[in-house]
């Protein structure tokens, strides 16, 4: 089941500085939504104070019904959001698949007594958590590399390793920040099918931050644009597209392909 | 009362702030918080007396001898166990600095034996009365000194090269680097100068309780006198010893004696828990 | 295969030591056993947590004397009094965990500093409880009315618990709650983020290094017979620190190791031995100078960061 994501004249400041300024938007259930701007707009801040990183200074977050402003990220998390980092925040020594196993922490359900005494809920446990892990990997491709610290995977594998991680939580919400940024054109097509599979054949519904417009275009069926830490529009593709505001806010030319 | 309790609070005050200064004065440069340091400041303390009574050297040579040598551990700590620990997580700087500690400390104990040592004071320790307050003329001295050597250190910070050089890499690390300072030497600089303001500490301290080789756990103190100023204001570190040194004394007249170490501890821990930043400091998030 | 061959070597020579070793060595393995206990603790939670802690002394403070105190005020035999009283400590050192909502880094290797301060204050000072800074004697383990106090017998209580902590520290690594740990010491973030709730894992890991901080101090309690405050200050910390890093920190053996190190050299340098602790402090160094990493991955991993492409 997929639940709508209900943001309401969220905002926050550092010092000074306003990093997001009363936005609000919504997101329907089982769509992808795109959320785009320049850098220091506040497209990560958003990510963040929906997951409970940050606390906001005014508004509100809902999932659904729920309103879920103020809770810790690990209970957020445990109401099925779960989301990608800008900079993978991946458990560098941890193998691959350990990773992932973390992922599935929530799911795993024995106490230390159990483990201790290798007690047969143990052993269940563990063994459908690694099948799960194996299934995962294989989801993003990296059967091969279940083994390999997380460290030492190259970029593009890190972010699939980080995706594997968020999906391991059985996410409803699933919320990824710039999954594309430097990945090659063939590497982000994929990406594209990745994500339409996880809505259609998960019913996830996707936020998605990104630069790369070739996939923000591509799979999007709703774009919320931040400058500044505002609302600037919100739209389908086309006529975010057509916005000129949006077409200045980018340094006066269309957001082209990276 | 309260005013005899400022004045005696004041002595012990005036040496966290020195100690505070010293953990500062690193920190602000090298990220580096030295668990040691406490250590370091009862070594220089010995030295005083090694330089007395078995070098048999005057007072003022053997204190000489004592910054002298405070200053260079400093600097060799520096170069022989900073330097390749550069980079590394905090956790291993933490450990590292704790075993300096305890290798001067067991150093000493090995060396010295565990036994109390008697060290000079700078001037008498006879009280006498003024104006209902109880003055003690070495409790004075130490506080003169201490303000002093302050005044010193700013003093050096602002008009001198030397001085100048560690502001600027206070202030920008890179911007300094660019502008042809050497980080790595202004490091070595402030582990010296860090060194000397707590030996400054020892010598000062020594005569008023016993010198030990346990004497360094003062340096708790010093380190929580730090944080209530803020752990990255020079200011704050002294506000933060004097403000202490008075607390304490007055937790020592109130509750009890015997309580008066557990108090400030407690106190500390409160105001770690309460304060983070410190009565001066300001916040900041982790971005992601 | 040939781990397993090696286990059970060991295992059957723990075993046949009490039978053919003097009884000043088997003294002495069973103070590795019973510091090896006292390391876990460590292990857990400087090594697998990555949160430092400057007070494991003082868990093994309260483990002593709180046992010793329960036998001889109250006339609670150990056989119950240490496991409570371990248990009561691990739920201090829970509380203790929580205080890492506020704080971190240095400010909480400071805290726990501090409260390693206190807790010995508090044995000088509380002289009705503590016996004060002269030390206090500690009733013997009995048995069926017989005391248990010659190195054999106190050998064959401690020498099973230290082999249930090293399975217990394997156990823990390969669970949730220790990838968990795992998680937490590389990226507190990353970890919440999947839904693993980052405090009371802090908190648990502070809580098993009290526990077994309390059990092995209990137990060391047991075989000095008994305790003096200065045992257990900072420096005691420190040492247990050092102990657990040589030994290897993310090695079920690790504590074992160091711990056999640090009982055992001492022995064997006759008239160098009051500069034992100043060579551990030096070793301890000198292991963190040349391979600050080989503390057992303590190091995060210096990875590339995401290049920034992006549309203009
Ligand atoms: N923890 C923080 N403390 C202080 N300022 C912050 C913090 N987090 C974000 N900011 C500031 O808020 C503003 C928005 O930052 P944010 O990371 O949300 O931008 P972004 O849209 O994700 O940009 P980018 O495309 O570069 O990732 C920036 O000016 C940033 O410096
Ligand atoms: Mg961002």
């Amino acid at each position: 089941m997929s639940a709508s994501l209900v943001v309401e004249d969220l905002g926050i400041r550092f010092g000074g500085l306003v990093a997001l300024d009363a936005v609000s938007m919504r997101v329907a259930p089982g769509s992808i939504h795109a959320v785009i701007g320049p850098n220091g707009a506040g497209k990560t801040t958003l990510l963040n104070l929906v997951t409970g990183l940050y606390r906001p200074t005014t508004g509100r977050v809902a999932l659904g019904e729920e309103t879920i402003t103020g809770l810790p990220p690990h209970r957020i998390a445990a109401r099925g959001v779960a989301r990608t980092f800008q900079n993978t925040e991946l458990f560098a020594e941890l193998s691959a698949r350990e990773n992932v196993l973390v992922g599935l922490h929530r799911h795993l359900r024995y106490g230390i007594a159990a483990a201790t005494l290798r007690l047969p809920g143990y052993r269940r446990a563990e063994r459908e958590a690694a099948r799960r892990a194996e299934r995962l990997l294989a989801l993003v491709g990296l059967r091969e590399q279940a083994e390999t610290a997380a460290g030492d995977l190259a970029l593009g594998q890190q972010r699939r390793l980080e995706l594997a991680r968020a999906l391991a939580t059985r996410p409803r919400l699933l919320m990824l920040d710039e999954p594309a940024a430097g990945l090659r054109a063939s590497e982000a097509d994929e990406l594209i099918g990745v994500l339409r599979r996880l809505r259609d054949e998960l019913g996830l519904t996707l936020v998605l931050i990104d630069h790369v417009m070739r996939v923000v275009m591509g799979v999007s069926e709703r774009i919320t644009v931040l400058n500044h830490g505002r609302k600037l529009a919100e739209g389908t593709p086309e006529e975010v597209r057509r916005n000129p505001a949006v077409v200045a806010a980018y340094l006066g030319g269309a957001p082209h392909d990276a | 009362m309260l005013a005899q309790i400022l004045v005696s609070g004041v002595t012990a005050g005036a040496v966290y702030a020195l100690v505070a200064l010293g953990f500062v004065v690193l920190h602000r440069g090298t990220r580096v918080v030295h668990f040691g340091l406490g250590d370091q400041l009862t070594l220089s303390a010995y030295i005083v007396v090694i330089g007395q009574v078995f070098l048999g050297l005057p007072f003022a040579a053997a204190i000489l001898l004592s910054l002298l040598l405070s200053a260079g551990f400093g600097v060799l700590i520096e170069r022989g166990v900073m330097r390749p620990l550069r980079g590394s997580p905090l956790l291993v700087m933490i450990i590292a600095t704790l075993a300096i500690g305890a290798a001067v400390r067991e150093g000493l104990r090995a060396s010295m034996g565990p036994l109390p040592w008697p060290v000079p004071f700078l001037l008498s320790p006879a009280p006498f009365t003024l104006g209902g307050l109880v003055l003690v003329p070495a409790n004075l001295a130490v506080v003169g000194v201490a303000l002093a050597v302050m005044l010193a250190l700013f003093a050096m910070l602002r008009w001198t090269r030397f001085g100048r050089a560690i502001v600027a890499v206070y202030e920008n690390p890179t911007g300094a680097a660019i502008v042809g300072i050497s980080v790595p030497g202004v490091h070595a600089r402030l582990w010296g100068l860090s060194s000397v303001l707590a030996a400054v500490a020892g010598i000062l301290m020594a005569p008023l309780i016993t010198l030990s080789p346990d004497m360094g756990t003062i340096g708790i103190k010093g380190f929580a006198a730090a944080i209530l100023g803020g752990f990255n204001s020079l200011p704050g570190a002294i506000a933060g010893g004097f403000l202490l040194g008075i607390v304490e004394t007055g937790a020592g007249v109130y509750v009890s004696t015997a309580m008066k170490d557990i108090v400030s501890y407690a106190l500390l821990i409160g105001c770690v828990l309460l304060l983070p930043r410190g009565l001066f400091g300001t916040a900041e998030a982790r971005k992601v | 295969m040939a781990a397993r061959l090696l286990l059970l070597l060991l295992a059957a020579g723990l075993v046949a030591v009490p039978f053919v070793a003097p009884s000043h060595l088997v003294f002495l393995v069973a103070t590795i056993g019973s510091t090896a206990i006292m390391v876990a603790g460590l292990s857990i939670v400087i090594g697998m947590a990555g949160q430092i802690s400057i007070a494991q002394a003082a868990f093994a403070a309260l483990g002593a004397y709180g046992t010793a105190q329960l036998a001889a005020l109250g006339g609670v035999p150990h056989w119950i009094g240490l496991p409570a009283v371990a248990v009561a400590t691990a739920g201090l050192g829970y509380l203790f965990g929580l205080l890492s909502l506020r704080v971190a880094d240095h400010y909480l290797a400071l805290a726990t500093m501090a409260f390693g301060a206190i807790v010995q204050l508090l044995l000088i000072h509380l002289e009705d409880w503590t016996g004060g800074a002269v030390g206090l004697p500690v009733p013997p383990l009995t048995l069926g009315g017989r005391s248990l106090t010659r190195p054999i017998e106190l050998y064959a209580v401690i020498m099973p618990c230290a082999a249930l902590t090293v399975w217990f520290l394997h156990a823990l690594m390969t669970s949730r709650t220790g990838r968990a740990f795992s998680a937490l010491r590389m990226s507190e973030v990353g970890a919440a983020a999947v839904g693993v709730p980052v405090l009371h894992h802090k908190a648990m890991a502070f809580a098993l290094s009290a526990f077994f901080g309390a059990l092995g101090g209990g137990l060391y309690g047991l075989q000095t017979s008994y305790l003096d405050p200065a045992q257990f200050g900072i420096l005691e910390s420190v040492r247990l620190i050092a102990i657990a890093v040589i030994g290897g920190l993310l090695n079920p053996f690790g504590p074992v190791i160091g711990a056999t190190v640090f009982v055992l050299l001492p022995e064997t340098m006759g008239a160098l031995g009051r500069y034992m602790s100043l060579v551990f402090s030096l070793l301890l160094l000198a292991f963190i100078i040349v391979s600050p990493r080989g503390i057992a991955g303590l190091a995060p991993r210096l990875r590339p960061r995401p290049g920034r492409r992006r549309g203009g």
